[in-house]
């Protein structure tokens, strides 16, 4: 099998696990937790679309930051419980890259390719602010790929990153009315703890074309588990829902999402993201 | 209830205000700035310093003074240039949106070696060009010209060689001229001469900007793969200073079966595997990160020698013969 052919079969099986993973957790949690007190109140299929834009900067590319904007489809379950929220988001981006020094006739251009998976659990602690706020904390499991291909870099053209961590988790959900209508506002914080962190040591075409290459092994020779000063990184999301009909949400969302690499192979990136989002009770 | 409100969004605020402060500002994009950013770059990742015996120090001390913000870009990239030249590495330019710097030196000054005219007259009856591989029967010898590995070789193209020259006496393989490209296109044309798994060069990638940040030696192997009919006769491999890049690492593949002969002359070089970096002013250069190593211990970025070395001689040039293959041939007959 050629080096694409592996590499796909590759990425497609872990994606799966991946998701089969969280789906097992989500489906384990709703096992333990019938009976305890903490029935299932909603539960949501989510289909989002909205717009990205990513700063990165990239040592081992350039010493340039890099800026750029996409469309950003996405997909998730939310399950609402009595007392704990539990999130599945998957969302993806295509588009491109520029340093702000980029000319025509040399372009300092990249196209970007980005995918988080997320799931999250919170766990309901107490009412807060005279009961106007549910307050919860819990973990988050995420995990990102972003690669970069750049032509004008030649034969080193792809550089990526891709990290699987596990974060701690805090939100505030409050119901708030504004023109006689039902507001819903979520605020989430998720600060990294331990990740996974994969990036070549070595960024070139050449060491992927070498017929003897496991990719795979080899990628994971070249992680790391890192915690955070060696790896930071942190998620702020702020949610406004509207109920619709038929128990049916509509969703805008903003989110700023920030990491750091600190190891020989230093890479940053921040994104802002805007979804608006359909929430399909089932 | 307000200060929660608050807090809230003072945090969302921050959270993008302090974007700025883990982000450090773009580089200014200035001749002395653009030097600096090339030289640390070099000095930071560049593999062969040692092996060649440069000193980036004292290039620096003489190429530093010659750049001033007030210079114009051509007099920028003529002192880059000539400073990248001492580097003496065909893996190694920089490039502009107005030229591109290259280093020659592994074939100026050499024997040219070659002469496709030459052989098309004297040699190549009525030769077949199959994908990108010219073919044809000398004397009951298989002959093939391959002369960029930029253009593909497809698994038909080697199965209609294969059968085709089934039964001679030898093949040869003509890589003069070919100053390299995609090496995957090696490895396919190698995985058919290949008679067992061989250990064929070990390479270590620079990972950091410390003088000794290497990876662990990566050894690198080839053996015949898949159903895929193979050459079992004996083979030469013809070489000349312009055998470049993946034509050197193609060389250094083939070397280690042991039913291969490598005639001409040495090859150029080019060992170490290029990666690319910007400078702010958005000139690229790209530059050997990697070093690779025979089996014995070899590094190859100066070239292979060849197992016989031959020249074109003038005198057989003027009567339409080659030197180079006239010995190859005898070496198969």
């Amino acid at each position: 099998m050629n080096r694409i052919g592996m590499l796909k079969k590759s990425t497609g099986t872990l994606l799966l696990l991946l998701l089969l993973w969280s789906g097992g957790l989500a489906q384990s949690e709703q096992e333990v937790s019938v009976g305890k007190g903490n029935p299932v109140l909603n539960r949501y299929l989510t289909s989002s679309l909205g717009s990205r834009s990513v700063r990165l900067k990239d040592d081992h590319m350039s010493p340039m930051n890099y800026f750029g904007g996409m469309i950003t489809p996405g997909f998730g379950i939310i399950k609402e419980r009595a007392r704990s929220i539990s999130r599945f988001d998957l969302l993806f981006n295509i588009g491109s890259i520029r340093s702000r020094n980029a000319t025509e006739l040399r372009p300092m251009r990249g196209d970007y390719f980005r995918l988080d998976i997320q799931y999250a659990y919170l766990r309901y602690i107490k009412e807060i602010g005279e009961g106007k706020y549910r307050w919860f904390v819990g973990g988050k499991f995420r995990s990102h790929a972003n690669v970069r291909l750049n032509e004008q870099l030649d034969t080193g053209f792809i550089t990526f990153i891709f990290t699987n961590g596990l974060s701690f988790s805090t939100a505030l959900q409050r119901d708030f009315q504004l023109f006689n209508r039902k507001f819903i506002a979520f605020y989430q914080v998720d600060i990294g703890v331990l990740s996974h962190v994969v990036r070549p040591n070595y960024l070139n075409i050449f060491n992927y074309l070498d017929p003897e290459n496991d990719w795979l092994e080899e990628r994971l020779r070249d992680s790391d588990w890192l915690t955070i000063g060696k790896f930071n990184s942190i998620k702020s999301q702020l949610e406004i829902a509207y109920p619709i009909k038929a128990g049916n949400m509509i969703k805008f969302s903003y989110g700023w999402d920030f990491y750091s690499l600190n190891n020989k192979l230093k890479a940053k990136g921040a994104s802002h993201e805007f979804l608006f989002t359909f929430m399909f009770n089932f | 209830m307000k200060k929660i409100l608050y807090i809230k969004l003072i945090l969302t605020l921050c959270f993008i205000s302090c974007e700025d402060a883990f982000f450090s500002e773009d580089p200014a994009n200035d001749p002395v700035n653009n030097f600096e950013t090339l030289w640390n770059t070099m000095n930071d990742r560049y593999v062969f310093f040692d092996y060649k015996g440069i000193d980036w120090d004292s290039i620096y001390q003489i190429y530093r003074p010659q750049i001033q913000n007030t210079m114009t870009d051509q007099a920028l990239f003529d002192v880059m240039e000539e400073m990248l030249g001492l580097l003496r590495d065909g893996h190694v330019n920089l490039r502009s949106g107005f030229d591109v710097s290259f280093y020659d030196g592994f074939y100026k000054g050499h024997p040219e070696n070659f002469d496709f005219q030459l052989l098309e007259e004297n040699y190549l009856g009525n030769y077949k060009i199959t994908g990108s591989l010219i073919n044809d029967i000398i004397d009951s010898v298989g002959y093939i010209r391959y002369r960029s590995f930029n253009l593909p070789i497809r698994e038909n193209d080697l199965d209609f060689l294969v059968n085709r020259f089934k039964g001679l006496k030898g093949i040869i393989i003509d890589v003069r001229n070919n100053e390299g490209g995609d090496p995957a296109n090696a490895y396919r044309f190698v995985e058919r001469i290949a008679d067992q798994r061989r250990h064929i060069y070990t390479t270590k990638y620079k990972n950091g900007p410390g003088k000794n940040d290497f990876t662990v030696s990566d050894k690198a192997f080839i053996e015949p793969t898949g159903d895929h009919p193979r050459f079992h006769q004996k083979i030469v491999l013809l070489t000349n200073r312009k055998s470049y890049s993946a034509t050197n690492f193609f060389t250094a593949m083939l070397r280690v079966f042991p039913n291969v002969t490598v005639i001409g002359d040495q090859t150029g070089g080019g060992g170490g595997a290029p990666v690319g970096y910007e400078l702010p002013n958005g000139w690229a250069c790209n530059f050997s990160t990697s070093i690779t190593y025979l089996p014995d211990g070899f590094i190859i970025e100066d070239g292979i020698p060849p197992d016989i070395r031959v020249d074109m001689s003038t005198q057989d040039k003027l009567i339409g013969k080659d030197t180079i293959l006239e010995r190859a041939l005898s070496e198969l007959d």
